[in-house]
C-alpha cells in the first residue's frame, strides 16, 4: 500500500534522470554502489576518491525498496542528525528525494526505484577525511551506511578503512536480514527463560517469559548461538550489539494478577502473549525511530491490547533511562507509570527512546 | 505476503545403503540419510506429520519437515530453546514440540506449511541457566496427558563451575536441585494443568509409553545411579536419586543429608531393568516400542532403544512379575554413524533412528544424522528372541529353532550372576558375581526355546553368555550372544 503510494508521487513529480552538470567534463573517479537484497545495507561500506577529484556515483538499486545516497560531513554524529532532518520533511518527502536543506550535505542522489539506477556527479572535499554516507529513507540510516575516504592515497585509506570495519565476532551468529529473528536461549545475566528478537533496522530486545517483559534492547548485530550449538551447548548465548535500557519495570499491572506467559505469534513482528488474572494482554513489539535531542535514535514500540480489562492498567517504567510516549492513558507526575481505563487499555502503543 | 520458504532437495533417494554395521541381524539393513550441508540435525525429538513427512526437532531449536520419499527438507518451526521432544496429533493436526522452558504447541495458522504460532501449553517447572538442567518428553497416553522428565542440575561446584546451583546435593553427589522439580517426571492434564508425577531421576533423556499407558524413561550411570537404566514411571515414586525429595511436599525444609543411604534404598523403586555401562550403553536414549505388528521383524512388542555414546541399538523384553515389570536387555545392532538418541517408525514399519553425536563423544564420529533400519519382510535372523523368568530358572526364547545337540548342552550356557551397589558414588562395579551353569537344559518341541534349571536369588541381574557352539538347526551364528535379565522378583 504504501509503496504504491509512493510510487504515484513520484511519477507525479515528473523526475529527470541526473546528467553530468554542465561543463564538469569527464569523471577522474566512477564507482557503482549496489544494495544488499533484503539486507538493508549498500555493498560497499568503504569507498576513497582524491581531494579535488571529479566524481561519479552510480547506485544501483537491486531491492524491492527505494534506497538513495547521502553524503555527509563532520561525521556519524552529523549522518545521525541529516537522517533525522529527513523524517521530517514530511510532504515533501518524495519531492526532496528524502534530501533535507542542510549544509553537511556535500552530495546526494534522488531516488533509485526498484532494479533502477541513478548517478550523482560531485567534486569531492578538497579537505582530506573520512565522510559518512547514508541511506536517508525512513527506517533505512541505521544499516545503510558506509564511509567516504577523501584521501591523497585513495588505495591506502580504502585499506584502512576496511580493516577498521566492526567485524561481527562470533562463534555462530544469527543475523537479521529482511524479517525479524526470534530465538529462545540462555543470555549472561539475563533469565533462563528469555527470548531473544532481532528485528530489521538492526534493534533487538529482549524478552523475559517469566515475568512477561522486555528487560532490554541492544542495537547492531543480533545473537552468537555458538555457545549453545558448539560442545555440548547451554552456555550463555551473547548479544552482538551495543545495549540499551528500556526502563523495565515488568509486566503491565492488571489488578493484583501475577503474568502468565502464552506464547507468541510469528506473523511479522512478534506479538506476545500474556495474562494478568484473567485479563489477556497482547504485546507487538516493533522499531521505532525517533529523533532524540534532535538525533535519530533506535528504539522500540510497544502496541499493546487488552482485553476485557475490569478496571484501570498501568504501565511502569524507569523515567530515567528512557524518552516515553503513549497513544493514551495519564502519566503520573514523574512519569514512571502510564494509567489507563479500561476502555483505553482496549488498544495503545508506547514508544521507547533510550537516553544512553 | 507470503514468508520465504526455506527448501533444499537431496538426492532422488530419502536413504541410501552405505556400509553396513558390524553387528546386524540378518534380513536387516542400514540406509543413512544424505542431510543437505545448511541444516545441523542435532536431532532431538521425531514424529510422523503424515505417511511422508517426518518432523524431527533438534537440539538446534530448529524444526523440519523431512519428504522421506523425495528427500526435501523444509524448515516448519525455529527459535526453540533446545527442542528436545515432538508429539503430533494427527486427527487434529497440532504439533507440540518440548523445550527447556516448556511445552510448546506449534499452529500454522495461515496454512503456508511453517508455525507461526507458538502456543505456551504448561510451563510449570524450574529452571535456571544451569546447562545441565534438560528438559524430555513429550509422550502421551489414551487420556490425552502428556509426560515428560526433569534432568537435575549440575550442581557440584567442581563441575559446574559455580556455587549458585549448588543445592540439594545429597551425600556429596555431583548433581542437585538449582529450581523446583529437577529430578521429577511430570503430567499435564489436558487442560493444561501441571502435575509433578514421579521422582528420583538423574539424567532421564528418554521416555517411551506402550499401548497399555505403561510410561517408562531410561537414566545415565551416575551419582544414584549404578549404571544405566530402564525405569517404570509410576506416580508418586522415587526411582533413586534423592535431590528431587527437596520439592516433596512431606521433606520440605528436611536435611536430606540427614537421611541414610540406607533410608533411601528402601524409599526407592529398582529400576525395571539395568543395563550394563560400557558393555551395552553408556548414555541411553528414548525407548521405543515396537508396534509394527511384525513389519520390523520378529521382535514385536518389544523396545528398541538406541545409545547416544555407543551408537548401538538394543533390544528390550519386558515382562510382569509380582506385578512389576522386569526383563531382559541385549544388543541389537551396532554401531551405526553416530550417538542414537531417538527413534520412530514408520508407516511402512522401518525404523528411523534420530542421531546426535555432540558434546559427548559418540561411536562413529559424526556430529549428527539420521538412519533407517529396514527389515526385509522375510529373514528370520538367529538371535536370542527373548529371555523369561520361571520359577526354576529362565526359558530362553529364540527366533529359530536350535541344533538339538548344542541347545541342550547346558555347557553352551554360561551365566554370570550378580549384583550392583546403590550409592551415591559416580555408578557402581559389579559386586557378588557368581559363575553359574544350568543344572539342566531341556528344549521345547520346536526347539525355540531352552528351559533352563538354575537356583534364583532376587534382586540380581544374570546375564547370558551363550557359547558360540550354540547355532541354529541349519548352522547359523547368533549376532548378539550376551543378554542380561533383571530379576529384581521371583515367581511367586
Amino acid at each position: 500500500m504504501r509503496s504504491a503510494f509512493l510510487f504515484s508521487l513520484l511519477f507525479t513529480a515528473g523526475l529527470a534522470v541526473a546528467k553530468p552538470p554542465a561543463g564538469f567534463g569527464t569523471p577522474d573517479t566512477e564507482i557503482t554502489l549496489g544494495t544488499k537484497h533484503g539486507q538493508m545495507r549498500f555493498d560497499q561500506e568503504a569507498l576513497a576518491v582524491a581531494p579535488g577529484s571529479k566524481v561519479k556515483i552510480t547506485l544501483k538499486n537491486t531491492c524491492e525498496m527505494l534506497h538513495n545516497w547521502v553524503l555527509v560531513k563532520g561525521g556519524t554524529g552529523e549522518r545521525d542528525r541529516v537522517s533525522g532532518k529527513a523524517l521530517q520533511l514530511g510532504a515533501q518527502s518524495m519531492v526532496k528525494h528524502f534530501v533535507p536543506d542542510d549544509p553537511a550535505i556535500v552530495a546526494s542522489s534522488q531516488i533509485a526505484m526498484p532494479g533502477k539506477t541513478v548517478e550523482v556527479y560531485f567534486v569531492a572535499p578538497k579537505e582530506e577525511g573520512d565522510y559518512p554516507y547514508v541511506c536517508t529513507l525512513p527506517g533505512h540510516a541505521f544499516t545503510m551506511v558506509g564511509t567516504l575516504a577523501v584521501s591523497k592515497n585513495p588505495k591506502g585509506a580504502l585499506n584502512r578503512l576496511n580493516k577498521a570495519r566492526p567485524q561481527v565476532r562470533a562463534q555462530w551468529p544469527l543475523l537479521v536480514t529482511n524479517k525479524p529473528l526470534l530465538q529462545r536461549a540462555f543470555v549472561h545475566n539475563s533469565p533462563a527463560r528469555s527470548i531473544c528478537v532481532g528485528l530489521p533496522g538492526g534493534v533487538n530486545y529482549l524478552f523475559d517469559a517469566e515475568t512477561c517483559a522486555v528487560q532490554y534492547g541492544w542495537t547492531g548485530a543480533f545473537l552468537d548461538v555458538g555457545p549453545d550449538r558448539k560442545g555440548r551447548g547451554g552456555r550463555h548465548c551473547k548479544i552482538l550489539g551495543q545495549r540499551f535500557e528500556v526502563g523495565a519495570q515488568g509486566a503491565l499491572q492488571v489488578g493484583n494478577g501475577k503474568p502468565v506467559f502464552e506464547g507468541y505469534s510469528r506473523l511479522g513482528s512478534p506479538e506476545l502473549f500474556y495474562r494478568v488474572g484473567d485479563v489477556r494482554v497482547s504485546q507487538l513489539i516493533t522499531l521505532h525511530a525517533g529523533l532524540a535531542g534532535g538525533i535519530l535514535k533506535r528504539g522500540l514500540q510497544y502496541t499493546f491490547k487488552v482485553a476485557d480489562a475490569k478496571g484501570t492498567v498501568t504501565f511502569k517504567l524507569n523515567p530515567e533511562q528512557v524518552l516515553a510516549e503513549a497513544s493514551a492513558g495519564k502519566w503520573n507526575a514523574d512519569k514512571t507509570a502510564l494509567t489507563l481505563s479500561a476502555k483505553e487499555a482496549g488498544e495503545f502503543t508506547v514508544t521507547l527512546l533510550p537516553k544512553n | 505476503m507470503k514468508p520465504i520458504q526455506i527448501l533444499f532437495a537431496t538426492l532422488a533417494l530419502a536413504s541410501v545403503a552405505t556400509a553396513q554395521p558390524r553387528n546386524l541381524p540378518a534380513g536387516y539393513i542400514v540406509e543413512t540419510v544424505n542431510i543437505p550441508k545448511e541444516i545441523t540435525l542435532g536431532v532431538g525429538g521425531m514424529a510422523f506429520m503424515d505417511n511422508n513427512t517426518l518432523l524431527i526437532c533438534t537440539r538446534e531449536g530448529e524444526v523440519w519437515k523431512f519428504n522421506t520419499q523425495d528427500g526435501q527438507w523444509e524448515l516448519y518451526a525455529d527459535g526453540l530453546h533446545e527442542s528436545l521432544g515432538l508429539w503430533i496429533d494427527r486427527k487434529k493436526g497440532d504439533v507440540y514440540v518440548m523445550q527447556r522452558p516448556e511445552l510448546t504447541r506449534l499452529v500454522d495458522t495461515n496454512k503456508d506449511g511453517k508455525a507461526d504460532l507458538y502456543q505456551t501449553v504448561n510451563a510449570g517447572w524450574g529452571l535456571t541457566d544451569n546447562y545441565h538442567e534438560y528438559t524430555f518428553g513429550p509422550v502421551r497416553d489414551s487420556k490425552g496427558n502428556f509426560y515428560g522428565t526433569l534432568n537435575t542440575s549440575l550442581s557440584w561446584p567442581g563441575w559446574a563451575g559455580s556455587d549458585k546451583w549448588d543445592k540439594a546435593r545429597v551425600h556429596d553427589s555431583k548433581m542437585g536441585r538449582a529450581a523446583k522439580y529437577r529430578g521429577w517426571s511430570f503430567q499435564i492434564t489436558p487442560q493444561g494443568k501441571f502435575v509433578p508425577y514421579s521422582m528420583g531421576m538423574r539424567s532421564p533423556a528418554g521416555i517411551g509409553i506402550n499401548g497399555q499407558d505403561d510410561i517408562f524413561y531410561t537414566d545415565n550411570q551416575g551419582d544414584w545411579n549404578e549404571t544405566s537404566t530402564l525405569h517404570h514411571v509410576v506416580k508418586d515414586r522415587f526411582h533413586g536419586h534423592p535431590s528431587s525429595y527437596y520439592d516433596h511436599p512431606k521433606y520440605i525444609g528436611k536435611d536430606l543429608n540427614k537421611i541414610s543411604i540406607e533410608e533411601y534404598r528402601k524409599l526407592r523403586t529398582r529400576p525395571s531393568v539395568f543395563i550394563p555401562h560400557g558393555e551395552l550403553a553408556n548414555s541411553p536414549g528414548e525407548p521405543v516400542f515396537d508396534t509394527t505388528q511384525g513389519k520390523f521383524g520378529p521382535f514385536a512388542g518389544q523396545i528398541i532403544l538406541g545409545d547416544q555414546t555407543r551408537s548401538n541399538l538394543m533390544r528390550i523384553h519386558l515382562e510382569k512379575v509380582d506385578g512389576e515389570f522386569q526383563g531382559m536387555v541385549v544388543n541389537f545392532i551396532s554401531p551405526l554413524q553416530t550417538g542414537c538418541i531417538r527413534g520412530v517408525f514408520g508407516p511402512d514399519g522401518s525404523f528411523w533412528v534420530g542421531q546426535t553425536g555432540r558434546g559427548w563423544g559418540s561411536v562413529g564420529g559424526k556430529q549428527f544424522g539420521l538412519e533407517r533400519v529396514r527389515w526385509d519382510g522375510s529373514t528370520t535372523p538367529m538371535a536370542i528372541h527373548h529371555i523369561s523368568l520361571t520359577k526354576t530358572g529362565f526359558d530362553v526364547h529364540f527366533t529359530l529353532p536350535v541344533d538339538a545337540e548344542t541347545g541342550a548342552d547346558p555347557a553352551n550356557y554360561n551365566l554370570l550372576e550378580y549384583e550392583y551397589q546403590y550409592r551415591p558414588q559416580y555408578g557402581s562395579p559389579k559386586s557378588q558375581q557368581k559363575k553359574l551353569v544350568p543344572t539342566s537344559v531341556k528344549l521345547s518341541k520346536d526347539r525355540k526355546v531352552a528351559h533352563l534349571t538354575l537356583p534364583l536369588t532376587a534382586e540380581k541381574v544374570y546375564q547370558f553368555n551363550l557359547n558360540d557352539k550354540l547355532r541354529s538347526y541349519a548352522g547359523a551364528n547368533i549376532v548378539n550372544r550376551v543378554a542380561w535379565y533383571t530379576a529384581n522378583r521371583l515367581h511367586k
